[in-house]
């Protein structure tokens, strides 16, 4: 059935249903799928916004990412992640706000894969 | 903008005048496009499913730039990863680009390629200067594709809605040095039909014709023209391609 995925498309065009692995959040969060397989989740907590990385479900040793977490076209925003347990990640202090765009940017310290999730709050 | 020039107006004069420039000769015909590798997007050399050492002609590049959806500059540069050099950029971007100075190369009658011109070259049978120009778009776009500083040789989607779907027509426009260019070659499918006979552009600049793949598309459009220096090289080539990936329906 191609109409609703024409529709998708538009919307991501790279990525669009490359999934490998669930879409679903696991934290309360919003997750994003990055690169056909990376699963950013972002979640708010009262310290700021956590992360958790995942690739094809198999949780990503946070100490093993680094990174940082900005608010679109406001740089001055970017906060560093701290890698906190298991697969999660800290953005202290990062509060999105309604109608603002969060661009999370991961990298694998072993390989030098970057990856960019976005989210709309 | 400083780095780019609007695309200007479709008024599509002077091409038929360059186009009186172009020379057919046979001659190298490797590209440079960017493609997924290993989720990331790397650089490719190469033509058809040959894949060569991009690697070690990265400082053959003269520029890597990426855009963001307005096409303001973001930082971006290449970063080696094993054979490949993939794309590194401080922020998502919608396109990235690459320019290419490729040199100059001179063939012997033993069919052997030679890294020089053809002073430097005795019993050279054709030489050439090759210069060679990507653009990939990785996001719908906002805003038509603009002329990219440094890209003398430019593929041009017409408008802003590139089909999602294979066997969708697509118009682009060849643009050399800033204008619409009647007869460049094009190549609908770089890498996977890169034998089928060449289109050709109209006065217009414009080739039409319908998407080959549910997936990477990489067109390339080529020129030869007459050279600036006949004692060193008997043409100049330039090639552009232009690569976008059409996503497949959900897993």
């Amino acid at each position: 059935m191609r109409a609703p995925f024409l529709l998708f498309a538009l919307v991501s065009l790279p990525s669009a249903a490359l999934a490998h692995g669930s879409t679903q959040p696991h934290h309360g969060g919003t997750l994003v799928m990055v690169d056909g397989e990376v699963q950013v989740e972002a979640v708010r907590v009262p310290e700021g916004l956590d992360i958790y990385v995942s690739e094809e479900d198999q949780p990503h040793e946070a100490t093993g990412l680094e990174g940082s977490v900005v608010v679109k076209d406001l740089p001055a925003s970017r906060v560093a992640l701290t890698p906190m347990d298991a697969n999660r990640l800290r953005a202290a202090g990062m509060t999105p706000a309604a109608g603002q765009t969060i661009i999370v940017t991961i990298t694998d310290k072993a390989t030098g894969v970057r990856s960019f999730a976005t989210f709309q709050y | 903008m400083k780095k780019l020039t609007r695309l200007a107006s479709s008024s599509l004069i002077a091409a038929a005048v360059v186009a009186s420039a172009v020379i057919t000769v046979q001659s190298q015909a490797h590209g440079i496009y960017f493609a997924q590798r290993a989720r990331q997007l790397a650089l490719i050399y190469g033509i058809g499913s040959e894949d060569l050492d991009m690697a070690k002609r990265v400082p053959l590049l003269n520029s890597v730039t990426g855009y963001d959806a307005d096409w303001n500059p973001v930082p971006t540069r290449l970063r080696i990863a094993g054979p490949i050099p993939v794309v590194e950029s401080d922020a998502p971007t919608t396109a990235v680009a690459a320019t290419m100075d490729y040199g100059l190369w001179s063939r012997t009658a033993d069919g052997e390629w030679h890294n020089k011109g053809r002073d430097e070259v005795p019993g050279a049978v054709f030489a050439e200067r090759t210069f060679k120009y990507t653009v990939h778009l990785s996001q719908p776009m906002k805003h038509e594709v603009p002329l990219l500083a440094g890209h003398r040789l430019q593929i041009i989607p017409v408008g802003t809605d590139i089909p999602v779907e294979i066997g969708k027509t697509i118009s682009v426009r060849v643009m050399f040095d800033g204008k619409p260019f009647a007869g460049a070659q094009v190549l609908p499918d770089f890498v996977n039909d890169v034998d089928m006979p060449p289109l050709m552009t109209g006065p217009d600049g414009v080739a039409s014709f319908r998407l080959r793949n549910q997936g990477l598309n990489v067109i390339a459009a080529t020129i030869v023209t007459k050279p600036d220096q006949p004692k060193k090289y008997d043409s100049i080539e330039y090639r552009a391609t232009l690569s976008f990936v059409l996503p497949h329906a959900p897993e």
